[in-house]
């Protein structure tokens, strides 16, 4: 067994059974009683896109590091309530595993109602893990989905762990008594984070139309953003959705929307739209596996070409990728700056499994990063006074009149527009317009490099035997893989761009200086970040990929970083 | 003092082939605003594509030329965003009817307070004449040279169906009926619908014979807050789009007083009162 991060303590338990058999609502309960033991803790959701049946798991991760991974392909309990088995495997390093069979066949009431499989097992593993009963009822009980027949399934849990277990594993209560945080924890999962983020950058208005898996974003901001004096509108469609997005933005409220890649793909001529007419807009991608439905429920991260070039013509956007829960707050009130700053539509890609990773993490800091304001349109008025948004010489698109506030207005187009925003068919004009629009996005990679995160261990340049780059919930799992090479004596440096888009050539470049050797590691078939820095920054790339909808562990992340030293790309 | 019907004009002249309708509807547009003494910067004109569409250029006011077919989308948006300025929606029979229809419905279905005006030329002009949903059957045009097979989509049982709080039909050519009826629709409180019979010369629809079949409902006493009758007058659609004697009717087929859309949901919200009003107390709801 390797361990996530050194000697930390962590443990996983693994829940699986059939959709409908209480295995999410089982792993959020532990997970919610180790965080309030004061442990890291986090769940991963696997689920199908039914109401009923298909499988479904819950990894919950336990530990006292806030480092250890939420995903992997180890689990020192591994519970199928489908087949009513447990799997324990030893703690201790060595590769003793013990099955039992559960009995449901003595407790009929089990067999009638199949979520209190989960309660059985949530019995179970209390007294095994010390976990004080009464922190997992009152949990249990919070959910309010649960009865008392859940008490004695809980119960008769408790008291099979008596009689059939001897096993001597370490008490959680005890482990949390030595190790408690300290610092202000919350619960989150990454599209939860997302919306607290819209909310406090100042998020006005946020349309949406549902699906899988981004609908809880709306739902998160749909209890709360009326309350501050914002809008949330459910549209008939998607390409309604970012049509509101762009009516409420030119009416003065930030606003946004979020979608998955089917939602990105009828929102493409509206972002062509925002481009040509350099209107902000923020759109959240949590993508899930396409193309068509796909696997709507499954990780995947193959929508970074459509969200970069997606679209016809030639537009400018920003694309910002999110590794973890943290990064998908705070990297959502950068989307709103940038879209203001640069006047352009930007999209933040997460994902299923990271929208979904419930975790404790650290208390988010709603006022950390300041809200841009942008001086008044009337400023930007010629002699006559009359609106001049589009000159040439203008580095920087002025912010939008806004009707009702401003003494001037506007009048705002798709078509190829003069310096008055009039529309005009000339060539000149054209060629001077798609230049000033692609010249105001130079500077985005000098003024948001704290958006890329360098980690190159304190290696001076060449010395490194091997480059990673790594974006989105992969780079999450790529950080552990590397430190544990590392611990063997390995030399990477390490890449990890929240800002994917427009591509910093520097960047890459200056990376490939530390060793030629450059692996990107990726969810997708085709390696899409590795195909646009070969294509933006002319470095050749070795691709490590997954797209079977399941993310990286960090153990496969490990065994592939072995492998590239002979092989030119691997796929998982 | 009440502002110039002229104040309201961009001074750029328009896209239109000479003689088109779309001047008068446009002329009807600004005298509206004249009357009601609307300030330039506080009014929202938004439209689709076509020639119809390229109206907020001609004009003084907020204006944006959308997508194709999308100007409905982005007006709830300004809506719902900025509740105290009117917005008008401009678009054609193609950009409402076609590719937009869906956003039609849903809106009128809302009922958003917004004022659709639909010049309604029953065909494609901008790419030269092709069949719209509004042209009648056996329309012929440069992708139905034999004849379009389907009748025309009668545009105000729609939108009394889906849901609109205001639905009218005027002319293009009968400036002070169309004058009324856009004045009314502006003032409706909900989602006001106004189909205007705007023929398109270039393409060669007959024209002047359509001012002596106009039929206005007001001088026929309709009952127009009455749904069974408004619904029966405007299936009479069908008869004057084959029969070329018939009447065609005008004027206001259906109203209906009822709460917009932008009011109900702050009604809904100040029924809700115990919920987190600062980032502090929503994170807090979080907390471990």
């Amino acid at each position: 067994m390797k361990a996530a991060g050194g000697d930390d303590f962590f443990l996983r338990i693994l829940f699986s059974g059939e959709a409908g058999d209480g295995i999410l609502s089982a792993g959020e309960t532990l997970m919610d009683s180790a965080a309030r033991l004061g442990l890291w803790t986090s769940v991963h959701k696997n689920f199908p896109p039914t109401i009923r049946g298909g499988f479904c798991s819950a990894l919950v991760t336990i530990s006292d590091s806030a480092d250890a991974a939420p995903v992997s392909s180890f689990a020192n309990f591994f519970f199928q309530l489908d087949k009513a088995l447990l799997t324990i495997s030893s703690i201790n390093g060595t590769d003793n595993t013990k099955s039992f069979s559960l009995p449901y066949n003595n407790c009929a009431h089990i067999i009638s109602h199949p979520p209190l499989k989960s309660s059985f097992a949530l019995g179970l593993i209390c007294k095994i893990l010390d976990i004080p009963s009464e922190l997992i009822l009152s949990c249990i009980t919070q959910k309010k989905t649960l009865g008392g027949e859940n008490k004695v399934a809980f119960e008769n849990g408790q008291k099979f762990a008596e009689e059939k277990f001897d096993l001597e594993y370490k008490s959680i209560r005890h482990i949390a008594g030595e190790k408690k945080i300290r610092e202000k924890l919350v619960i989150l999962d990454g599209n939860d984070a997302v919306a607290l983020g819209a909310l406090s950058a100042n998020c006005g208005f946020y349309a949406s139309y549902p699906i899988t898996p981004a609908t809880s974003i709306g739902e998160c901001l749909s209890r709360y953003l009326p309350h501050l004096g914002g809008c949330v509108y459910q549209a008939e469609d998607e390409i309604a959705a970012i049509g509101a997005v762009i009516g409420a933005y030119a009416n003065g409220k930030r606003a946004m929307t979020a979608t998955s890649g089917p939602g990105l793909s009828l929102m493409q001529e509206f972002l062509g739209y925002c481009s040509m007419t350099e209107l902000p807009a923020v759109v959240v991608d949590v993508q899930r596996v396409g193309p068509s439905t796909g696997m709507p429920t499954k990780h995947s991260q193959d929508d970074l070409f459509a969200a970069a070039l997606g679209g016809h013509g030639e537009g400018q956007r920003i694309v910002l990728a999110a590794a973890n829960i943290e990064e998908c707050f705070y990297l959502t009130m950068e989307a709103f700056n940038l879209a203001e700053n640069y006047q352009c539509p930007v999209i933040l890609l997460s994902d299923s499994a990271l929208g979904h990773l419930r975790s404790t993490c650290k208390r988010p800091d709603p006022y950390s990063i300041l809200s841009v304001e942008r001086e008044g349109a009337d400023a930007f008025c010629d002699d006559n006074g009359i609106y001049k948004r589009y000159s040439f010489d203008l580095i920087r698109t002025p912010a939008l009149p806004v009707p009702g506030i401003s003494s001037v207005n506007s009048r705002i187009t798709g078509l190829e527009h003069d310096p008055y925003g009039l529309p005009v068919n000339g060539a000149q004009n054209r060629a001077g317009q798609q230049n000033r629009r692609f010249r105001k996005m130079d500077d985005i990679n000098e003024k948001y490099n704290h958006l890329q995160i360098w980690d190159t261990d304190n290696l001076n340049r060449g010395e490194a035997d091997l480059c990673v780059v790594s974006w989105g919930l992969s780079a999450l799992m790529t950080r552990l893989a590397v430190a544990s090479l590392r611990r063997q004596g390995v030399k990477i440096a390490c890449l990890y761009p929240k800002l994917l888009f427009p591509l910093d050539k520097e960047l890459y470049l200056a990376l490939q200086d530390f060793c030629p050797r450059v692996a990107v590691v990726e969810s997708n078939y085709t390696g899409q970040l590795a195909s646009l820095i070969r294509m933006y920054a002319g470095v050749d790339t070795i691709s490590i990929t997954k797209c079977c909808g399941d993310p990286f562990c960090y153990e496969e992340i490990e065994d592939a970083l072995n492998k590239i030293f002979t092989e030119s790309c691997v796929k998982i | 003092m009440t502002a110039q019907h002229d104040n309201y004009k961009s001074g750029l002249k328009p896209t239109w082939c000479d003689g088109c309708s779309y001047f008068t509807i446009m002329s009807a547009l600004t005298g509206c605003f004249s009357d009601h003494n609307i300030d330039p910067c506080k009014i929202n004109v938004i439209s689709g594509i076509g020639c119809s569409s390229r109206l907020p250029f001609f004009l003084n006011t907020f204006g944006m030329h959308t997508l194709h077919g999308r100007p409905l989308p982005v007006a709830i948006g300004a809506r719902l965003a900025n509740p105290g300025i009117p917005v008008i929606v401009t678009a054609g029979d193609g950009d409402l009817f076609s590719i937009g229809a869906n956003h039609f419905i849903h809106a009128a279905h809302k009922n958003f307070d917004i004022t659709v005006i639909c010049f309604n030329n029953r065909t494609y002009a901008m790419t030269k004449n092709q069949a719209s949903p509004t042209s009648p059957a056996g329309f012929t045009g440069s992708l139905s040279p034999y004849g379009k097979p389907e009748a025309a989509l009668n545009t105000i049982e729609l939108a009394i169906s889906g849901g609109a709080t205001m639905v009218s039909r005027t002319c293009a050519y009968d400036k002070s009926h169309m004058k009324k009826i856009v004045s009314d629709a502006f003032c409706h409180r909900g989602f006001s619908f106004v189909d205007v019979i705007a023929p398109c010369r270039t393409f060669g629809q007959r024209q002047k014979e359509i001012l002596t079949r106009l039929e206005d409902l007001q001088l026929k006493n309709h009952p127009m807050s009455n749904r069974e009758k408004a619904l029966a007058e405007a299936s009479k659609i069908y008869e004057s789009d084959s029969n070329p004697k018939a009447p065609i009717l005008v004027g206001t087929f259906w109203k209906k007083d009822a709460l917009c859309f932008e009011e109900q949901i702050r009604q809904i919200r100040n029924n809700c009162k115990d919920s987190p009003k600062s980032m502090d107390e929503i994170l807090d709801k979080y907390q471990v």
